[in-house]
Protein backbone atom coordinates (compact mmCIF):
# COMPACT_ATOMS: atom_id res chain seq x y z
CA UNK A 1 0.00 0.00 0.00
CA UNK A 2 1.54 3.24 -0.65
CA UNK A 3 1.81 5.89 2.24
CA UNK A 4 -0.29 7.55 0.63
CA UNK A 5 -3.03 5.42 0.45
CA UNK A 6 -2.65 4.10 4.18
CA UNK A 7 -2.96 8.12 5.13
CA UNK A 8 -5.90 8.01 3.14
CA UNK A 9 -7.16 4.98 5.18
CA UNK A 10 -6.33 6.59 8.26
CA UNK A 11 -8.02 9.63 7.75
CA UNK A 12 -11.81 8.22 6.76
CA UNK A 13 -11.24 5.38 9.60
CA UNK A 14 -10.75 8.66 11.88
CA UNK A 15 -13.59 11.03 10.25
CA UNK A 16 -16.08 8.11 10.96
CA UNK A 17 -16.34 8.07 6.56
CA UNK A 18 -15.67 4.28 6.82
CA UNK A 19 -18.75 1.66 6.83
CA UNK A 20 -19.47 -0.07 9.88
CA UNK A 21 -18.15 -3.02 8.31
CA UNK A 22 -14.96 -1.11 7.13
CA UNK A 23 -13.87 0.37 10.61
CA UNK A 24 -14.56 -2.96 12.26
CA UNK A 25 -11.93 -4.77 9.55
CA UNK A 26 -9.59 -1.50 9.81
CA UNK A 27 -9.70 -1.98 13.64
CA UNK A 28 -8.50 -5.89 12.90
CA UNK A 29 -5.91 -4.56 11.16
CA UNK A 30 -4.66 -2.16 14.24
CA UNK A 31 -4.67 -5.46 16.19
CA UNK A 32 -2.32 -7.21 13.85
CA UNK A 33 -0.52 -4.09 12.65
CA UNK A 34 1.30 -2.39 15.27
CA UNK A 35 2.99 0.09 13.30
CA UNK A 36 -0.32 1.09 11.84
CA UNK A 37 -1.85 1.45 14.83
CA UNK A 38 0.71 3.74 16.17
CA UNK A 39 0.26 6.33 12.63
CA UNK A 40 -3.34 6.25 13.66
CA UNK A 41 -2.16 7.52 17.28
CA UNK A 42 -0.24 9.92 15.86
CA UNK A 43 -2.51 11.16 13.19
CA UNK A 44 -5.07 11.42 15.64
CA UNK A 45 -2.90 13.81 18.11
CA UNK A 46 -1.68 15.78 14.65
CA UNK A 47 -5.35 16.45 13.81
CA UNK A 48 -6.23 18.03 17.16
CA UNK A 49 -2.95 20.00 17.26
CA UNK A 50 -4.08 21.13 13.97
CA UNK A 51 -7.72 22.37 15.33
CA UNK A 52 -5.60 23.76 18.25
CA UNK A 53 -3.90 25.60 16.27
CA UNK A 54 -6.76 26.89 14.00
CA UNK A 55 -8.38 28.12 17.71
CA UNK A 56 -5.67 30.13 18.31
CA UNK A 57 -5.52 31.55 15.00
CA UNK A 58 -9.54 32.49 15.57
CA UNK A 59 -9.11 33.86 18.69
CA UNK A 60 -6.52 36.46 17.15
CA UNK A 61 -9.09 36.99 14.43
CA UNK A 62 -11.55 37.66 16.82
CA UNK A 63 -9.46 40.16 19.33
CA UNK A 64 -8.35 42.01 15.83
CA UNK A 65 -12.49 41.94 14.89
CA UNK A 66 -13.43 43.44 18.59
CA UNK A 67 -10.25 46.09 18.20
CA UNK A 68 -12.33 47.46 15.03
CA UNK A 69 -16.03 47.21 16.49
CA UNK A 70 -14.97 48.81 20.13
CA UNK A 71 -12.12 51.01 18.77
CA UNK A 72 -12.29 55.06 18.10
CA UNK A 73 -13.90 54.51 14.61
CA UNK A 74 -15.73 51.47 16.22
CA UNK A 75 -19.27 50.53 16.59
CA UNK A 76 -21.29 53.11 18.49
CA UNK A 77 -24.53 51.66 19.51
CA UNK A 78 -21.99 48.49 20.23
CA UNK A 79 -19.50 50.55 22.45
CA UNK A 80 -22.30 52.34 24.21
CA UNK A 81 -24.24 49.96 25.43
CA UNK A 82 -20.79 48.13 26.28
CA UNK A 83 -19.57 51.44 28.09
CA UNK A 84 -22.56 51.35 30.27
CA UNK A 85 -22.17 47.82 31.77
CA UNK A 86 -18.88 48.98 32.41
CA UNK B 1 -31.74 28.99 9.68
CA UNK B 2 -28.52 29.39 9.84
CA UNK B 3 -25.99 28.83 6.66
CA UNK B 4 -21.90 29.78 6.61
CA UNK B 5 -20.27 28.99 3.80
CA UNK B 6 -16.88 27.25 4.79
CA UNK B 7 -15.09 30.16 2.90
CA UNK B 8 -12.76 33.11 2.81
CA UNK B 9 -11.79 35.12 5.73
CA UNK B 10 -13.67 37.94 5.04
CA UNK B 11 -16.95 36.13 5.27
CA UNK B 12 -16.46 34.51 8.38
CA UNK B 13 -15.13 38.26 10.09
CA UNK B 14 -18.84 39.55 9.01
CA UNK B 15 -20.74 36.28 10.77
CA UNK B 16 -18.39 37.83 13.32
CA UNK B 17 -19.30 41.35 13.99
CA UNK B 18 -22.48 40.46 13.66
CA UNK B 19 -22.76 38.40 16.36
CA UNK B 20 -20.27 40.90 18.39
CA UNK B 21 -23.39 43.45 17.76
CA UNK B 22 -26.20 41.22 18.54
CA UNK B 23 -24.40 38.62 21.03
CA UNK B 24 -21.96 40.56 23.38
CA UNK B 25 -23.88 43.29 25.26
CA UNK B 26 -26.30 40.08 26.89
CA UNK B 27 -22.65 37.73 27.20
CA UNK B 28 -21.29 40.67 29.12
CA UNK B 29 -24.11 41.65 31.43
CA UNK B 30 -24.15 38.20 32.51
CA UNK B 31 -20.36 37.97 33.04
CA UNK B 32 -20.66 41.15 35.32
CA UNK B 33 -23.72 39.28 37.21
CA UNK B 34 -20.95 36.36 37.59
CA UNK B 35 -18.58 39.08 39.78
CA UNK B 36 -16.55 38.91 36.27
CA UNK B 37 -14.94 41.91 34.85
CA UNK B 38 -15.08 43.60 31.17
CA UNK B 39 -11.73 41.45 30.21
CA UNK B 40 -13.36 38.46 31.42
CA UNK B 41 -16.36 38.72 29.28
CA UNK B 42 -14.05 39.98 25.91
CA UNK B 43 -12.69 36.70 26.71
CA UNK B 44 -15.36 34.58 27.51
CA UNK B 45 -17.59 35.78 24.12
CA UNK B 46 -14.15 35.37 21.98
CA UNK B 47 -14.32 31.64 23.28
CA UNK B 48 -17.77 31.44 22.99
CA UNK B 49 -17.90 32.81 18.88
CA UNK B 50 -14.93 30.02 18.69
CA UNK B 51 -17.51 27.06 19.43
CA UNK B 52 -20.77 28.48 17.32
CA UNK B 53 -18.31 29.33 14.74
CA UNK B 54 -17.05 25.23 15.01
CA UNK B 55 -20.81 23.86 15.71
CA UNK B 56 -22.14 25.73 12.91
CA UNK B 57 -19.16 24.58 9.92
CA UNK B 58 -20.21 20.98 11.44
CA UNK B 59 -23.54 21.92 10.28
CA UNK B 60 -25.24 20.89 13.88
CA UNK B 61 -26.57 24.31 14.19
CA UNK B 62 -29.40 24.33 10.66
CA UNK B 63 -32.01 24.10 13.07
CA UNK B 64 -31.05 27.24 15.65
CA UNK B 65 -33.39 30.22 15.09
CA UNK B 66 -32.10 32.01 17.57
CA UNK B 67 -27.85 32.47 17.62
CA UNK B 68 -28.07 35.32 20.32
CA UNK B 69 -29.29 33.41 23.24
CA UNK B 70 -27.39 30.00 22.19
CA UNK B 71 -24.09 32.16 22.07
CA UNK B 72 -24.76 33.13 25.46
CA UNK B 73 -25.62 29.43 26.40
CA UNK B 74 -22.14 28.55 25.34
CA UNK B 75 -21.16 31.28 26.91
CA UNK B 76 -22.42 30.12 30.31
CA UNK B 77 -20.94 26.39 29.72
CA UNK B 78 -17.61 28.08 29.12
CA UNK B 79 -17.30 30.48 31.66
CA UNK B 80 -18.86 26.90 34.34
CA UNK B 81 -15.78 24.88 32.33
CA UNK B 82 -13.22 27.83 32.99
CA UNK B 83 -14.01 29.23 36.21
CA UNK B 84 -15.96 26.09 38.03
CA UNK B 85 -18.87 28.61 39.23
CA UNK B 86 -21.94 29.36 38.92
CA UNK B 87 -23.87 31.85 41.29
CA UNK B 88 -26.85 29.97 42.85
CA UNK B 89 -29.59 32.31 42.20
CA UNK B 90 -28.97 31.92 38.31
CA UNK B 91 -29.30 28.61 37.60
CA UNK B 92 -28.68 27.31 33.82
CA UNK B 93 -32.05 26.42 32.17
CA UNK B 94 -32.01 22.86 31.23
CA UNK B 95 -31.63 23.38 27.35
CA UNK B 96 -28.18 25.42 28.25
CA UNK B 97 -27.15 22.33 30.04
CA UNK B 98 -27.52 20.32 27.34
CA UNK B 99 -25.33 22.86 25.28
CA UNK B 100 -22.33 20.81 24.45
CA UNK B 101 -18.40 22.06 24.87
CA UNK B 102 -15.43 20.32 22.99
CA UNK B 103 -14.35 18.08 25.90
CA UNK B 104 -10.59 19.46 24.79
CA UNK B 105 -11.32 23.07 25.06
CA UNK B 106 -9.51 24.84 27.97
CA UNK B 107 -7.78 21.06 28.15
CA UNK B 108 -4.36 21.78 27.57
CA UNK B 109 -0.80 20.75 29.36
CA UNK B 110 2.48 22.41 28.70
CA UNK B 111 4.04 19.73 26.44
CA UNK B 112 0.92 20.68 24.36
CA UNK B 113 1.27 24.07 24.29
CA UNK B 114 4.92 23.47 23.87
CA UNK B 115 4.00 21.10 20.62
CA UNK B 116 1.50 23.49 19.29
CA UNK B 117 4.48 26.05 18.81
CA UNK B 118 6.48 23.87 17.41
CA UNK B 119 3.69 22.23 15.04
CA UNK B 120 3.00 26.27 14.24
CA UNK B 121 6.58 26.74 13.16
CA UNK B 122 7.58 23.58 11.35
CA UNK B 123 5.52 24.54 8.27
CA UNK B 124 3.11 27.25 8.29
CA UNK B 125 1.70 26.66 4.47
CA UNK B 126 1.17 22.78 5.75
CA UNK B 127 -0.65 23.87 8.28
CA UNK B 128 -2.57 26.03 7.02
CA UNK B 129 -4.03 23.79 4.00
CA UNK B 130 -4.83 20.90 6.73
CA UNK B 131 -6.56 23.58 8.81
CA UNK B 132 -8.66 24.73 5.41
CA UNK B 133 -9.48 20.91 5.25
CA UNK B 134 -10.22 19.70 8.66
CA UNK B 135 -11.07 22.31 10.80
CA UNK B 136 -12.72 24.80 8.30
CA UNK B 137 -13.96 22.29 6.56
CA UNK B 138 -13.48 23.71 2.98
CA UNK B 139 -13.70 21.69 -0.03
CA UNK B 140 -11.18 20.55 -1.46
CA UNK B 141 -11.70 22.23 -4.93
CA UNK B 142 -11.67 25.83 -2.95
CA UNK B 143 -8.70 25.23 -1.14
CA UNK B 144 -7.11 24.05 -4.50
CA UNK B 145 -8.11 27.48 -5.73
CA UNK B 146 -7.25 29.43 -2.68
CA UNK B 147 -3.67 27.63 -2.71
CA UNK B 148 -2.88 27.68 -6.46
CA UNK B 149 -2.81 24.34 -6.81
CA UNK B 150 -3.83 23.37 -11.04
CA UNK B 151 -7.18 21.18 -9.60
CA UNK B 152 -8.41 19.27 -6.88
CA UNK B 153 -6.02 15.92 -7.13
CA UNK B 154 -2.95 18.20 -6.64
CA UNK B 155 -4.64 19.78 -3.76
CA UNK B 156 -5.47 16.35 -2.19
CA UNK B 157 -2.23 14.90 -2.94
CA UNK B 158 -0.35 17.76 -0.98
CA UNK B 159 -2.89 17.39 1.83
CA UNK B 160 -1.99 13.82 2.58
CA UNK B 161 1.74 15.33 1.79
CA UNK B 162 1.38 17.78 4.73
CA UNK B 163 -0.54 15.70 7.07
CA UNK B 164 2.16 12.82 6.88
CA UNK B 165 5.27 15.93 7.28
CA UNK B 166 3.49 17.24 10.02
CA UNK B 167 2.24 13.85 11.90
CA UNK B 168 6.08 12.72 11.57
CA UNK B 169 7.39 15.69 13.24
CA UNK B 170 5.06 15.73 16.00
CA UNK B 171 6.30 12.04 16.40
CA UNK B 172 9.59 12.79 16.30
CA UNK B 173 9.30 14.98 19.51
CA UNK B 174 8.85 11.57 21.02
CA UNK B 175 6.37 12.90 22.86
CA UNK B 176 4.57 9.62 24.75
CA UNK B 177 0.59 9.51 24.01
CA UNK B 178 -1.04 10.03 27.67
CA UNK B 179 1.35 13.47 27.97
CA UNK B 180 -0.19 14.63 25.31
CA UNK B 181 -4.05 13.72 25.22
CA UNK B 182 -4.58 14.12 29.09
Amino acid sequence: MTLWNESRRIDRFLSGWMSKRQAEVFKKQLHKHPELADKVRWQKRTLQLVRLSARRQLKKELRQIEAQLLGPEGDTPLKNQITQIW
Amino acid sequence: MITITNDSKTKRELLFKELYRSSFPSVARWVKRMGGDREQAQDIFQDSLIVFYEKTVQGLLENCDNPPAYVLGIAKKLWLKKYHKIKNDIPLTDWEKNISIPPDFYHQNKKQRRLLRFVEAAGKKCLEILQSFYYHQIPLSEIARQFGFSNTRSATVQKYKCLEKIRNEVKSKNLSYDDIME
